[in-house]
C-alpha cells in the first residue's frame, strides 16, 4: 500500500498520523515543495522577530508519525487520477493507492500598481519569513496592507524589531474576521499603545518604487505614506490548480464528501485547499485554520487507510490569540444579522469583554477578551449545537463552568465521574 | 493506565486539592514558602460550583485530545509512556488555542510567563498531589479499566 | 438585535437593588454578591461546622461522609464536640456584640448623669423610672440624674461576674422560666463572664461534652438576651420610647438636591447626635447649594433606631449598603459598628462619598476616622456633617442615579405604643383585646420576624414569601432589624398591605385596632417593633400575656423566625429565643449539620428541655406550613381551637 500526501503542513501531517492509526507498515510518501522539514506555519512570524529558535518552530520529530518518506523541495506538476500517478518536477512519476491533496493556499496580491514590485512581501512560508527578516535590516518604516491576523502578527513582530509600523485596513476595524466592532475597539487601543499606527477604511492605490525599494504609498483618501518595507496580508486563496487540471470537482476549494473524498476515486483532500461546510451555519467555507486542517487531515488519513470517520464541518471562525498581551478567543458567528432568532449578550468592563450569540436555544458564537478561561466549555456547546434549555440563563453568568455539564449533561456523559 | 477519577458527591469543596496542586507545582514544594515565590505557583484543577453541586474539574488526559490536536505550536503532546497530555513550555507561545478547545475548561493562562498551564498528573509522584490530599477520597487515582468496571458494578447494584 | 441582559433575581427581589446591581455591573464595581460568587463553591467542612481551628495543631476536619476520612480531631474532639464548640463561640461573639452596644449606652448614661455628655438627655423619664424600678432601684426623692446614674451602675455591674444571676434576665421573664433556667444552670452571672466562660470551655482540652457545651452556649445566649433588653431600655430612656411615625423606605428616599448622610451601624448614641446637629446645620448645607438642606437617611439598624423615633427614611439594609454609595447621591456614610462592610471605601472610590468611621474598635483602611466621644458628641457630629457638606460640593450630578423606588412605612411600634393602642380598645385591661382575639381564633398566633439578609438567599425573598403565607393564616406579624427593613422597603408596613395579604381574622383585628388608634384603616401588616437589638420588645408583650394567662412562654402560640439569618448575632438571638420557649425557624442552614447529636438537640431535644427548638427550613413556603402547624399545636395545648 502506498499513500502519497501532497503537502507537509497541518493537514498532511495529521493525515499521516491518521493513516498510522490503521496501517503501521504501508508506505507514506509526503511531498513538499518547501525545502524545510515540517514546521508550525502559524509560528513563522517568530522567524521575523527572531525570538524563538527555529528548532522550536519546526515540528518535533518525536511527535511525528514514524516511518515517513518525506521528499522536500519537490513540486508535483500533475496528477492522473485514472492512472493513480503523480508527476514530480524532477520528471519522476510516482504511483499511489491513495492520494491526499493537502496543497494549502497562497496569499492574494490585490491588483494594485506597484504591489508586485520589489520590497513588497507576503507571509505564508518559511522562506517568506526569512526574506522579510532579511529586508528588515536597514529598513525603518514598514507599512502593512491588511489588519487581519497575519497583518497584525507581522505588525507586532516588526514593531518588536524597532520599525515604525503602519497598518492599513480596508474595513472599519482591525482583525475584522475575528472581532466585532466593540472588541476591535479594545484591540485598537492595545495596538496603538504598542506604537503601531492603524489606518482604517482605507487601502493602497499605488506603490512607487525607487532603487528596488518601495518609497511612497498612495492611499485611497489621498494621503501618502513613506515606507521601505511593505507586507501584503489581504488573505489567501486555495491552491486548487492541480485538482482543477486533473478534472476534480472544484469550487472555491476542492469539493469533498464527509469522508474527505474528492470526486476522483482514491483521491482525498484536506486542509486549506478544501471547501467544506461551516459547522455553525452550514454554509460552504474554505477554512484557513490550523485546527480545522488537523481535524480534516485525521479524518482523511484514517479513511485512506480503511477507517470510517466523518468530518462534521469546519468552524469559519475558531480563533485564539494574544495580541499585545491581551488574550482573545472568538468562535462561530460573532456578527449575526438582525432577525432569524438571534440574541446577543455583550458585557464589557475595561479590557474584559464577553459576547455570546445565541440562535434560539443554541449558542452559535462567542468572543472572550481579557478573561478567556473556560472558553472551551462554551466552544463545545457551539460545536455540538447543544440545545441549552435552562442552561442558557447560566451561560451569561461569569462563573459558568464544566460542572453545569455534569448536572445537565448537554453534550456527553463523562466517564471520569462517578455517578 | 492510571487516571484521576472524580466522585463529586464526596467533595466538600474544601479546595485542599487546589492548594496541594499549586504547592506540588511550586519551586519549594512547601505551602508557606510557595506563597511568596515568583512566579506564584498555579493550581491545575478547580472545584466548580454548579447548581449547588460541588464538582472538582481537572484534565481527563483525553485519548484524542482536542488541545493536542489544536495546538499550533506543537507544545501540547502525549507522554510516550503514560499518554498523559503535557505542555512543553519551550514550545508554548501562549496563543490560548488549547483554552478555546478544552471542553472541561481546565487549561489556564500562566499570565506572567504567557504559557498554558494544565494538569501533568504529577509525573514525579506515585499519586498526584490532589488525590493524595483529598480528605474525603472524592478524587481517586485508579486504573481506567478498573474504575469503569467498578462504575458499572455500582450502577448495577443501584438498580 | 434582541439582547440578553444580566438579571439580578437571584441576588434580590427588591427592584431598587436589582436596578442598582445593573448599574454596579456597568460601572465595574464589585459588590458583596460578586464576592459571594467568587467564593463559590464554599468549603463543606465550614458549612457543616466540621472544621476546628481552636489550637495551633489544627486545623482539624472531620469527614462529613464518614467514608474514609478522619472521625476525630487531633485532640480527639469528635464531630459533635467540634460543632458544639463552633456554635458556642458564634453565640459568644453575638453576645459580645449586642452587649457591647448596651454597655456603650450604659456608659453614655453614666457620663450624662455626671454632666459629662452635654449632647444627651433623659428623653423619657417615665421609662427611666420604670426600668430603674424594675431593677430594684429605690426612686423616692432622687433626681433624674441620680436615678440615671444608679441605673447605669447597675447595668455596668451586669457585665462582670456577680453573686446573683443577671438581673435583666431574672426580672424580665416569667417566674417559671427563670426557675427552669436556675434548675438547668442556665442563668448567667454576668454578661462578659458568660462570654469569657464560653471562650474558656471551648478552648483545647476543656469541655468536650457536646450537650454540656450547648448548655453553656445557651447560658451565654441568655446573657445576650440581657444585653439586648438593656440596650432597648437605655435607648428608649436616652432617645425616647418609639411611638407610631410615618417614614419612607428604599433608595428613592435619597434626594438629589440635598446633602445626603447615611448613618450606618447600630447604636443610636452616634446617629441621634448626627441627626440633631444636622438640623442645626441646614443653612450651611443650603449655602453649599443643597436646596433641600440635609437629608439624614438610615442604613442598617441605626437607621431603624432613627426611623422609629424620628421617621428618618431607611434606604438600605446592611446587605445592600454598597449600593447606596453607587447612587452617587450619598455624601457621607457614617458608621459605628456591626454589619459595616470593609468594602465601602473601595466602592466609594470615584464618588464624592466620605466613608467615616467613628469608633475606636471599628476602623477600616481607606475611611476617614472621626473619633466620636460622648463628651464631645456634638463637635464630632458637626465635623462629620461638615465633611458631608464638603463632599456634596464635589458631587458630580452626572453620576447621580437614584432609583425611583420608595415605599411608605409606619414605624415605631414599641411595647408602650402597642399597649397605648390596645388601651384605646380596653383602657382597664389593655391585653384583653389581644388575648381575646387569640382565644377566638381571629389571630392564630404571633410570629416575630428577626435576623438579617443573607447573600445566600435572594434578598428579601424568604421574608416576603413567609410573611405573606403567615398573614394569610391570620398570624400577627412583629418585626425587627433587617426584617423591618425588608418589610418597609416592600411596602408591607402599610394598611394597604393588610388589606391585600391578611387573612380575614387578622384583617378584622388590625382594622379594629387601626380604627381605635385613629388611623383611617387597619394597622400595617407587619408591625415595626424596632431594630435588631429590640427583639426583647416582643418578649415583653409575650411575658405580659403569659403572666396574665398564668402560663409560661413555651405554651403561647408565639414563634420566631430568622428566614435570612447571616450574622453571629442572629445565632445568639435565635438561641435565647429557643431558650425562652419559642419554636424558632431559621431559613438558611447553620453550620451545625456535621454534628448529628448537636443537630438533634437543637431541633429536637431542646423542645423537651426548654419548649423552644430550632426549625431549619430553607423553603419559605414549607417554613410557613411548619410554623402554622406549630402555632396550631400550641393552641391545642392551651385548649384553643386551631
Amino acid at each position: 500500500m502506498r499513500y502519497v500526501i501532497i503537502g507537509n503542513s497541518a493537514a498532511g501531517t495529521a493525515a499521516a498520523e491518521g493513516i498510522r492509526r490503521w496501517d503501521r507498515t504501508g508506505q507514506i510518501v509526503v511531498i513538499s515543495d518547501e525545502p524545510h522539514p515540517a514546521y508550525h506555519r502559524p509560528l513563522i512570524p517568530y522567524l521575523i522577530e527572531g525570538t524563538k529558535p527555529p528548532e522550536q518552530i519546526r515540528r518535533d520529530p518525536a511527535h511525528l508519525p514514524a516511518n515517513l518518506d518525506v521528499r522536500l523541495g519537490r513540486r508535483v506538476t500533475r496528477i492522473d487520477p485514472a492512472a493513480h500517478t503523480v508527476a514530480l518536477d524532477d520528471g519522476a512519476e510516482l504511483s499511489y493507492d491513495r492520494l491526499l491533496l493537502a496543497t494549502g493556499s497562497s496569499p492574494i496580491r490585490p491588483p494594485i500598481p506597484g504591489l508586485d514590485g520589489p520590497g513588497v512581501y507576503t507571509l505564508r512560508r518559511w522562506d517568506d519569513a526569512l526574506a522579510i527578516a532579511q529586508a528588515v535590516r536597514g529598513a525603518s518604516r514598514a507599512v502593512i496592507l491588511g489588519a487581519g491576523r497575519i497583518g497584525m502578527k507581522c505588525a507586532f513582530a516588526l514593531r518588536h524589531l524597532g520599525l515604525a509600523v503602519t497598518v492599513v485596513e480596508l474595513m472599519d476595524r482591525i482583525v475584522p474576521q475575528q472581532l466585532d466592532a466593540a472588541s476591535a475597539a479594545i484591540f485598537t487601543t492595545v495596538v496603538r499603545a504598542a506604537g503601531i499606527e492603524v489606518i482604517l477604511d482605507n487601502t493602497f492605490t499605488q506603490i512607487e518604487h525607487r532603487a528596488d525599494q518601495p518609497k511612497r504609498i498612495a492611499l485611497r483618501d489621498g494621503r501618502e505614506l513613506a515606507a521601505d518595507l511593505v507586507i501584503v496580508a489581504t488573505g489567501v486563496r486555495a491552491n486548487v490548480e492541480l485538482a482543477q487540471a486533473a478534472g476534480l470537482r472544484v469550487d472555491r476549494g476542492v469539493l469533498v464528501d464527509e469522508g474527505m473524498r474528492t470526486s476522483a476515486p482514491g483521491v482525498y483532500a484536506a486542509g486549506d485547499v478544501v471547501q467544506t461546510t461551516d459547522v455553525v451555519t452550514g454554509e460552504a467555507v474554505v477554512s484557513g485554520i490550523w485546527t480545522n486542517a488537523v481535524a480534516m487531515g485525521h479524518v482523511a488519513g484514517e479513511n485512506m487507510a480503511g477507517g470510517d470517520r466523518r468530518f462534521v464541518g469546519a468552524f469559519s471562525l475558531l480563533n485564539a490569540m494574544d495580541l499585545g498581551g491581551l488574550p482573545v478567543i472568538s468562535v462561530g458567528e460573532i456578527n449575526p444579522v438582525e432577525g432569524n432568532g438571534y440574541q446577543v449578550f455583550a458585557w464589557r468592563r475595561d479590557q474584559v469583554y464577553r459576547k455570546l450569540v445565541f440562535r434560539d436555544d443554541v449558542l452559535v458564537g462567542l468572543i472572550f477578551i481579557g478573561q478567556v478561561e473556560r472558553a472551551g466549555v462554551y466552544q463545545t456547546l457551539v460545536r455540538e449545537k447543544a440545545h441549552l434549555g435552562a442552561l442558557k440563563a447560566r451561560l451569561v453568568e461569569p462563573n459558568f463552568n464544566y460542572g453545569h455539564f455534569v448536572t445537565s449533561q448537554p453534550v456527553h456523559v463523562d466517564r471520569y465521574l462517578a455517578a | 493506565m492510571k487516571r484521576v477519577f472524580i466522585r463529586p458527591d464526596l467533595c466538600t469543596s474544601c479546595k485542599t486539592c487546589v492548594l496541594a496542586c499549586a504547592v506540588a507545582h511550586s519551586q519549594s514544594g512547601e505551602l508557606f514558602t510557595a506563597m511568596f515565590e515568583t512566579p506564584r505557583p498555579y493550581p491545575r484543577l478547580f472545584v466548580e460550583a454548579a447548581d449547588g453541586r460541588k464538582v472538582p474539574v481537572l484534565c481527563r488526559h483525553c485519548d484524542d485530545a482536542p488541545c493536542v490536536n489544536a495546538c499550533i505550536a506543537g507544545a501540547l503532546h502525549y507522554d510516550p509512556l503514560t499518554r498523559a497530555v503535557l505542555c512543553d513550555w519551550d514550545r508554548c507561545i501562549g496563543c490560548w488555542t488549547c483554552i478555546m478547545v478544552c471542553p472541561y475548561g481546565v487549561v489556564q493562562r500562566q499570565v506572567m510567563l504567557s504559557k498554558a498551564v494544565k494538569c501533568d498528573l504529577c509525573p514525579s509522584r506515585e499519586v498526584p498531589a490532589c488525590v493524595e490530599s483529598c480528605p474525603t477520597d472524592a478524587l481517586i487515582f485508579a486504573d481506567v479499566d478498573a474504575f469503569a468496571h467498578e462504575k458499572r458494578r455500582a450502577a448495577a447494584a443501584a438498580t | 438585535m434582541p439582547t440578553i441582559e444580566l438579571r439580578f433575581e437571584k441576588q434580590s427581589i427588591d427592584p431598587a437593588v436589582q436596578h442598582m446591581l445593573g448599574l454596579a455591573d456597568r460601572l465595574g464595581v464589585t459588590t458583596t454578591w460578586d464576592r459571594y460568587l467568587s467564593q463559590q463553591p464554599q468549603c463543606g467542612f465550614g458549612e457543616t461546622g466540621l472544621c476546628c481551628r481552636h489550637c495551633l495543631q489544627g486545623p482539624c476536619r472531620i469527614d462529613p461522609f464518614g467514608v474514609s476520612g478522619p472521625t476525630a480531631g487531633i485532640c480527639g474532639a469528635t464531630a459533635d464536640t467540634i460543632v458544639a464548640r463552633g456554635l458556642a463561640r458564634a453565640i459568644a461573639a453575638g453576645t459580645a456584640a449586642h452587649s457591647g452596644h448596651a454597655k456603650h449606652l450604659a456608659h453614655t448614661m453614666k457620663k450624662l448623669s455626671h454632666g459629662d455628655a452635654p449632647a444627651y438627655a433623659i428623653r423619657d423619664e417615665s421609662k427611666l423610672r420604670a426600668v430603674a424600678g424594675r431593677m430594684g432601684i429605690a426612686l423616692d426623692g432622687k433626681s433624674t440624674a441620680q436615678i440615671a446614674g444608679e441605673l447605669a451602675e447597675v447595668a455596668l455591674e451586669e457585665f462582670s461576674e456577680r453573686e446573683e444571676p443577671s438581673a435583666w434576665v431574672r426580672r424580665t421573664l416569667t417566674t417559671r422560666r427563670v426557675e427552669a433556667f436556675q434548675k438547668l444552670g442556665l442563668l448567667p452571672y454576668g454578661i462578659d463572664a458568660a462570654v469569657s466562660e464560653v471562650m474558656h470551655r471551648t478552648t483545647n482540652g476543656v469541655d468536650a461534652d457536646p450537650v454540656n457545651i450547648l448548655l453553656g452556649a445557651i447560658k451565654c445566649a441568655l446573657a445576650d438576651y440581657a444585653g439586648l433588653y438593656m440596650a432597648t431600655d437605655f435607648s428608649d430612656i436616652l432617645f425616647g420610647v418609639p411611638m407610631p411615625v410615618m417614614a419612607s423606605a428604599n433608595l428613592g428616599a435619597l434626594k438629589a438636591n440635598a446633602v445626603n448622610i447615611a448613618v450606618h451601624g447600630h447604636n443610636p448614641v452616634l446617629s441621634e447626635v448626627v441627626l440633631q446637629v444636622a438640623g442645626e446645620m441646614e443653612e450651611k448645607a443650603k449655602a453649599a447649594g443643597a436646596a433641600a438642606g440635609i437629608n439624614i437617611v438610615g442604613i442598617c439598624c441605626t437607621g431603624q433606631e432613627l426611623m422609629m423615633r424620628h421617621g428618618v427614611p431607611q434606604v438600605a439594609n446592611s446587605l445592600a449598603q454598597e449600593l447606596a454609595i453607587l447612587t452617587g447621591a450619598l455624601d457621607a456614610v457614617v458608621a459605628d459598628y456591626q454589619c459595616v462592610m470593609p468594602s465601602l471605601p473601595k466602592v466609594a472610590e470615584g464618588f464624592q462619598t466620605r466613608v467615616i468611621t467613628t469608633m475606636p474598635i471599628a476602623k477600616m483602611p481607606g475611611a476617614v476616622h472621626v473619633a466620636f466621644e460622648e463628651e464631645r458628641a456634638a463637635e464630632g457630629a458637626r465635623e462629620i456633617v461638615e465633611l458631608a457638606i464638603e463632599a456634596f460640593k464635589q458631587r458630580d450630578p452626572a453620576r447621580v442615579h437614584i432609583p425611583d423606588v420608595r415605599r411608605d412605612a409606619l414605624a415605631g411600634i414599641s411595647v408602650e405604643a402597642v399597649l397605648a393602642v390596645l388601651a384605646k380598645v380596653n383602657g382597664g385591661d389593655p391585653l384583653k383585646p389581644l388575648i381575646d382575639n387569640i382565644v377566638n381564633g381571629n389571630l392564630l398566633g404571633v410570629c416575630l420576624f428577626a435576623g438579617c439578609n443573607d447573600v445566600k438567599v435572594p434578598q428579601d425573598r424568604n421574608f416576603l414569601t413567609l410573611v405573606k403565607e403567615l398573614a394569610k393564616a391570620n398570624v400577627l406579624i412583629l418585626s425587627t432589624g433587617c426584617a423591618s427593613g425588608a418589610f418597609s422597603r416592600h411596602g408591607l408596613m402599610t394598611p394597604q398591605a393588610t388589606e391585600q395579604y391578611a387573612g380575614a381574622g387578622l384583617k378584622a383585628v388590625m382594622t379594629a385596632l387601626g380604627q381605635a388608634a385613629g388611623l383611617n384603616g387597619p394597622l400595617p401588616l407587619a408591625l415595626h417593633t424596632g431594630s435588631c437589638v429590640d427583639n426583647t420588645r416582643a418578649v415583653a408583650i409575650a411575658v405580659a400575656v403569659a403572666n396574665k394567662l398564668g402560663v409560661d412562654l413555651d405554651k403561647l402560640p408565639v414563634v420566631a423566625t430568622a428566614p435570612e439569618a447571616a450574622m453571629e448575632k442572629a445565632v445568639s438571638i435565635g438561641t435565647w429565643a429557643v431558650a425562652i420557649g419559642l419554636p424558632t425557624h431559621v431559613g438558611v442552614v447553620p453550620p451545625v449539620t456535621g454534628g448529628p447529636l448537636v443537630t438533634q438537640v437543637l431541633t429536637g431535644a431542646a423542645k423537651d428541655l426548654l419548649g423552644g427548638y430550632f426549625i431549619v427550613e430553607t423553603d419559605p413556603v414549607k417554613a410557613a406550613e411548619k410554623l402554622v402547624a406549630v402555632l396550631k399545636e400550641r393552641r391545642a395545648g392551651l385548649g384553643l381551637a386551631a
